[in-house]
Parts: C-alpha cells; sequence; structure tokens
C-alpha cells in the first residue's frame, strides 16, 4: 500500500476545489493518509475530475488512476466512480474513502517497468564511481545515467520523475568507464539531475548493506550536513542517523544502537553520505565517546507522541 | 530543565508559507489570534499583543501542541524572542524566490540564536517551484560556514506530506538534545 494517497483535482471550480480541500482535510483528521496534489498535478492516485469543464472532458486518466467524475447526472464506466453535483463535503469525503480503500493496493503496482534484475544494483554503482571519482555511465533495466564522479554531477536524458519510475523498478545497471571525450560525447542532448534526487531512490530499491573498502567499524564519523530525501523516500532511521551524526562523531556501530537501526541500513546510509560529501571521517579514539544525551522519557515520550499524531511510519 | 514545551513555532518572511504550512498539520483552519508577548526589559511597554498564525494538534493523551506563525514583518523582531517561549521546536522557512535567501535565512538563524540552541530548528525552502536559483546549494553552503548543521528541504508548504517530513526531521533533532 502506499503510504500516502494522492489526488489530483481536473477542471473543479472554486467551490468545488474547496469542498475538496476540506473533504480532504476531513479525511487526513482521521488519520488517512492522503494529500492534495497542487493545481496542474495530474499524477495522483485518483483524480477527481469536473465534467462540466473542458479539462475535465478531455481528460485522459493515467493508466492505474480511479477517477471520480464531479457530474450534472449520472454515468458509468471501468475505474471510474460518479458523483452528482451540487458537490457537498460529506458525499465527497466518502467517495473518497471509497476509493482510497480500492486505489490502495492497486497503486503500489508501478506501470511495469522492465525488471530483469540484471548487472549490479544501480545504487552501488552510483557510489561506486562518485567515491572512486570516475566517468561512468550506467545502462540497464531502461534507464541510461551518466555519471560525472569529480564533481558528483549526473546526467541523463530522461525526467527525474521517469527515472525514478525505474529504479523503483529495481533493474540492474551495466557500469562502464569512459574517458572524458567520450563521457561529454556520451551526455549530448542530456539535462543535470541533482544527485539527491536519485540516491535515496536508488538506496531504497538497491542497497547493498556493506561496508566500502577503507573504512572501518572502529571510525569514528561526523555529519558536516544534513542530507535531503522526498517523503518517499524518507525512513525514520534516516532521519535518526542524520540527526545523531550531525550533533557528534560516533562509529557506525555506536550510531545503529543509538537509533535503533540494522547495520546493513545503516551502512547504506553512510554510503550515500559518502557519495554526498558530508561526511568527515576520524581515527578511531583512544577513549569511548561520552554517551550521547538521551532526552527525558518524558520529552521522549511527548516527541513519540507527536509522531504518531502525524502518522508518521 | 524547563517544562515540556508544547509549541512548534513557525517562523518566515511573509508570503514564504507559514500559514499554509500549519493549515497542513492543524486540525482546524489556521486563525489569526492574539498573542499577548510580556517583556518586562521593554521600558515603552509591558505588554504588547500581537497577531499570529494559530492552530494545533490533539495528541493520544488528549494535550495539544500548539502551533504559531511568527508575523514576518520586521516590526516584530523585537518579540521573536519572547514568544519562543514555552518552545518546543523551530520551523524556520525560507522563500527561495527572495533575492537573496541565504541572507534571510542567517537574519532568522540570528534571531532566534538561543532558541535554536536550546531547543532545535528545520528549515524549510519554499516555492523552489517558482525560482530559478540553486537555493538549497546556497543554503548549505552557508550551515557549512556556521558550522551549523541543521536539516534542510525543499518543501512545496502547499503538500501536506512535505510539510509533514519538515516536522519528522524536526522530531529527530529534539530527540538527540536535551
Ligand atoms: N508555488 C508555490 N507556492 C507556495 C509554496 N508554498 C506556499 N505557497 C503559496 O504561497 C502563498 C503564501 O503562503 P502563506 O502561507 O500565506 O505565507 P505566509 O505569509 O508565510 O503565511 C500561498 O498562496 C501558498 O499557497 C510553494 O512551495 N510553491
Ligand atoms: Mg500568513
Amino acid at each position: 500500500m502506499p503510504s500516502t494517497v494522492s489526488i489530483s483535482a481536473i477542471g473543479l471550480t472554486h467551490q468545488e476545489n474547496t469542498v475538496l480541500g476540506v473533504a480532504v482535510n476531513l479525511l487526513s483528521a482521521f488519520e488517512v493518509a492522503v494529500h492534495l496534489l497542487p493545481a496542474g498535478d495530474a499524477g495522483g492516485h485518483i483524480a477527481v475530475v469536473n465534467s462540466e469543464s473542458d479539462a475535465g472532458r478531455h481528460y485522459v486518466p493515467a493508466p492505474f488512476q480511479k477517477q471520480l467524475v464531479l457530474a450534472e447526472r449520472e454515468g458509468r464506466g471501468d475505474n471510474r466512480q460518479y458523483l452528482l453535483k451540487p458537490i457537498r463535503v460529506q458525499a465527497l469525503k466518502d467517495a473518497l474513502l471509497e476509493l482510497i480503500a480500492a486505489a490502495a493496493p492497486a497503486a503500489n503496482d508501478r506501470p511495469a517497468a522492465a525488471k530483469q534484475a540484471r548487472g549490479t544494483p544501480l545504487f552501488y554503482s552510483l557510489v561506486d564511481a562518485i567515491i572512486e571519482h570516475r566517468l561512468v555511465r550506467l545502462k540497464g533495466s531502461g534507464i541510461q545515467l551518466m555519471v560525472h564522479g569529480p564533481s558528483r554531477s549526473l546526467y541523463a536524458q530522461a525526467a527525474v520523475a521517469d527515472l525514478v519510475t525505474l529504479i523503483e523498478g529495481g533493474g540492474g545497471v551495466q557500469a562502464d568507464t569512459l574517458g572524458e571525450a567520450d563521457f561529454m560525447q556520451a551526455c549530448r542532448g542530456a539535462r543535470e539531475v541533482k544527485l539527491q534526487d536519485l540516491l535515496w531512490t536508488a538506496a531504497r530499491h538497491g542497497g547493498v548493506g556493506e561496508l566500502r573498502p577503507g573504512h572501518s567499524l572502529e571510525q569514528r564519523v561526523r555529519l558536516t550536513l544534513w542530507p535531503r530525501f522526498a517523503p518517499r523516500d524518507s525512513k525514520p532511521e534516516y532521519l535518526r542517523l542524520s540527526a545523531a551524526l550531525t550533533a557528534q562523531p560516533m562509529t557506525l556501530q555506536q550510531a545503529a544502537d543509538r537509533c535503533a537501526a540494522p547495520l546493513p541500513l545503516v551502512l547504506d546510509f553512510f554510503n550515500a553520505a559518502l557519495a554526498l560529501g558530508i561526511v568527515e571521517v576520524s581515527a578511531a579514539p583512544v577513549a569511548p565517546p561520552p554517551a550521547p544525551k538521551k532526552p527525558s522519557g518524558q520529552r521522549a515520550g511527548l516527541l513519540a507522541m507527536i509522531a504518531r499524531r502525524l502518522a508518521f511510519r | 530543565m524547563q517544562s515540556l514545551g508544547n509549541k512548534l513555532i513557525f517562523a518566515g518572511p511573509v508570503g514564504v508559507g507559514k500559514t499554509t504550512a500549519i493549515s497542513a498539520l492543524s486540525e482546524i483552519p489556521p486563525v489569526c489570534t492574539d498573542v499577548a508577548a510580556t517583556d518586562e526589559t521593554l521600558a515603552r511597554k509591558a505588554t504588547t499583543t500581537v497577531a499570529m498564525d494559530y492552530g494545533f494538534m490533539t495528541l493520544e493523551d488528549g494535550s495539544q501542541i500548539h502551533l504559531y506563525g511568527t508575523p514576518g514583518q520586521d516590526r516584530f523582531d523585537f518579540m521573536w524572542e519572547i514568544l519562543t517561549r514555552g518552545g518546543l521546536g523551530l520551523v524556520l522557512l525560507v522563500d527561495a524566490t527572495s533575492s537573496d535567501p541565504a541572507a534571510d535565512l542567517e537574519r532568522y538563524l540570528d534571531a532566534f540564536g538561543d532558541f535554536i540552541r536550546s531547543a532545535g530548528a528545520v528549515i524549510g525552502i519554499t516555492r523552489s517551484d517558482l525560482a530559478n536559483q540553486d537555493v538549497y546549494s546556497a543554503i548549505q553552503q552557508r550551515l557549512r560556514q556556521r558550522d551549523q548543521p541543521l536539516p534542510v528541504f525543499e518543501i512545496d508548504a502547499r503538500r501536506p506530506e512535505e510539510v509533514r517530513l519538515l516536522i519528522e526531521a524536526l522530531l529527530a533533532v529534539l530527540a538527540t538534545g536535551e
């Protein structure tokens, strides 16, 4: 099930938009993980379509998208449900709830992206290329990504959203190290893609949980900056690790213990941070570092309650 | 130790998305409320009221987390520190379309310096969809110079899941310290 069901509004009147906003807020208040996409974003799991508008009449739903059609009279259709105008909050909320129940499992089935698990996981090859300062072409599973290791820059023909979908397909890639000239040639017509926009998706779908050569579990590490990730790639452990490792240096094992994170996940996080260039490594300390400050039980309880209230995973 | 704070403070310039972010979390549409801000050190007036955005979330034990949006106008600068009393943490929003977002950020980091040190903060860069500059990198560079590694996320305040991620990061920061 997707953690959040997204809703697109297509051609709604001002009034209908307001009603939709309230209905979505109500659903959220009842802990239904749902959110309204900004105007113009038609990529939601559910599209609420005003059939009396131009945008609504001409709207072609994406595959797997469920439609809720706002209309003057009843209609029929696969994957769509009708709601008679004028639209009321309660009725809209109930119709959405029904669709969410139906949309949730299907929305998780990504449009059949090439699912051959050939080659190495993208995450591994990506981190490798950057850490080793190589110029690399990653290719496979529908992905073509040019990695300029020394500058941590990525180039691709495809849009970020498409690359994310392909990476979520979980396929492997072949990595070819190129010379400067071949690399430039292969980058023609490609646009720069931000490393952070793909790195965490790659980690989520191809983490390997290995320590890189030259690093040890005894060394102390500190993050000089917080990484950033999209909500879909975020994990509570990533947030805890980021907070702990920016606050003070510690070994990866200490970080795992302190953040209640499995060591392989910590190592993937660390490898991603290495690729981002936000890690400071120092040798093992002679004496163990001071015990990290722990929040009081009462305070930890409050923070946990807020987290649960926000329906965090 | 002070008593537990139960306020989340949203700060940032006018139009950055404070009201929108609060409404993403609040159980009521944000309302404008007058808050009494008392400061004994201000000779001119013992108590002043400031209009702030207000919303709340109810927790499972029935208690509430109050969400306050500070007024962005400079004339209220002197109140910021006062308004953070009883604050749990700070959500600092930076407008990517501003002429110098990193300078905006520093102004707020300095103004809320004591609060950030004693509590914690998270930075949300909003309106990146409308900006044609790499504000994220500029902000991170500035934080690196200040050796102040706060969480930074590009968010659209109109997307509740992005606002929630910001708060989740803030909670992680608050859990590491006192
Ligand atoms: N395009 C865009 N608009 C945004 C974003 N965040 C907020 N807004 C809009 O910016 C406007 C000002 O937001 P508001 O919450 O009133 O700002 P405040 O003055 O800080 O309270 C509203 O119309 C929001 O919908 C964003 O990331 N992108
Ligand atoms: Mg406002």
